[in-house]
């Protein structure tokens, strides 16, 4: 006679794991998304991911508005340039940091959806690096960013757990929403410089407002990644 | 000759008070002596000739005057004692008024200086002003650029 009643109790007490994981896993990447950022050195290449995502955004923005891309640079700060010719000068300004936030919000939410969804999205990042480095970039500090980039996402692609790619790539999507949560602030510092201020030449509207929008943009992409994922865990 | 005649003069007259007497007042004086007008040349020669002026010192007069002479040159010694030290008094409440007023101006200019910092790092107008003038030159540079090779940066 086998015992069922131990092997039950055994897949109660994983299930209750799984759930309480699932539940709160948000939570935990979000806290060592914060953690990593205070970290001196190890929160530097994550500063360039959300540099490039806000620079590529620019950049598809002024593409998507007629325009085009001649150059995107990089620094090792964490600052970024792109250099468009034509397009709409309030689409692209606005794009920057809005644009940081959708990529943020749409990496967590497809490596959330299925794991073969995350390694796919992988894939797509780190095909729009290498055309980034073949068509835009034109200095050696920028190609040296993006090929750190692009082996950080080599590396997810090539990982065979894909759970642990799943959670990596989460991570980043947190990480980039973090930062372009935050970066709109340094705007504020009265030399009226950036998108803020490019912004409010074109529409009159004080820089204050646009970096207020910005944030509220940021928080609400984490309010929504939060809620999704609260709901998803009621339903399981 | 003006610094002898006067010195003479001081002597002669008994003013002692280091007061500089102006010759051209001396030259009409009426000696106390002889009861003549004396002249520049009569009080020179007496300045080379002192003894000479004591011989002719005769009449009682002249001796009560010479008694009183030194009195009043003591009573003068002492006046100037006391004018001295009203000068020096006078002097040095000169000093500290001037140092007074320095430190015045001085603690004036610093709260006018102050003042003046104060009113750079708390006007907002001036911050508007400099902000403006520098945006305007990101402005002026900006369109350059444009003109030039019509592109845009973007931060």
């Amino acid at each position: 006679m086998q015992d069922y009643s131990k092997d039950s109790s055994k897949d109660r007490s994983t299930e209750t794991k799984t759930s309480f994981w699932q539940k709160y896993q948000f939570y935990f990447l979000l806290i060592a998304a914060i953690f990593v950022r205070q970290l001196p050195f190890v929160s530097i290449p994550f500063n360039w991911l959300e540099s490039y995502f806000h620079e590529i955004s620019h950049g598809i923005a002024a593409l998507i508005t007629g325009g085009n891309i001649v150059k995107i640079q990089l620094f090792a700060n964490g600052a970024g340039l792109c250099t468009t010719q034509g397009g709409s000068a309030f689409v692209i300004s606005f794009l920057g940091y809005a644009g940081a936030t959708f990529w943020g919000w749409a990496i967590y939410r497809v490596a959330s959806a299925h794991q073969r969804a995350a390694q796919v999205f992988s894939v797509i990042m780190l095909l729009l690096l290498a055309s980034s480095l073949v068509f835009w970039v034109r200095d050696l500090l920028t190609i040296i960013i993006l090929l750190v980039l692009a082996i950080m996402f080599a590396l997810t692609v090539k990982m065979r757990q894909l759970n642990v790619l799943q959670l990596l790539m989460q991570f980043f999507g947190l990480t980039i929403l973090l930062n372009s949560l935050f970066s709109p602030t340094y705007l504020l510092d009265g030399r009226n410089l950036g998108d803020g201020a490019a912004l409010a030449e074109i529409t009159f509207v004080p820089e204050f407002v646009w970096v207020i929008i910005w944030f509220v943009l940021a928080l609400g992409a984490l309010y929504l990644l939060a809620k999704g994922k609260a709901s998803k865990a009621k339903a399981s | 000759m003006q610094t002898i005649n006067s010195s003479f003069n001081n002597i002669a007259l008994g003013t002692g008070n280091n007061v500089p007497v102006n010759p051209a007042q001396v030259k009409n004086k009426v000696n106390a002596i002889t009861g003549k007008q004396v002249t520049e040349k009569q009080l020179v020669e007496r300045q080379d000739k002192p003894v000479k002026a004591e011989q002719f010192s005769n009449s009682s007069k002249q001796v009560e005057q010479n008694e009183a002479k030194p009195a009043q040159q003591k009573q003068n010694f002492k006046l100037d004692e006391a004018a001295i030290a009203f000068l020096e008094s006078n002097q040095q409440q000169s000093q500290l008024v001037q140092k007074n007023e320095m430190t015045a101006n001085f603690s004036s200019a610093n709260e006018s200086i102050t003042k003046d910092i104060t009113k750079e790092s708390i006007s907002s107008q001036n911050q508007t002003a400099v902000s403006s003038y520098q945006q305007v030159g990101n402005l002026a540079q900006r369109e350059s650029v444009q003109q030039l090779l019509g592109i845009d940066l973007y931060a």
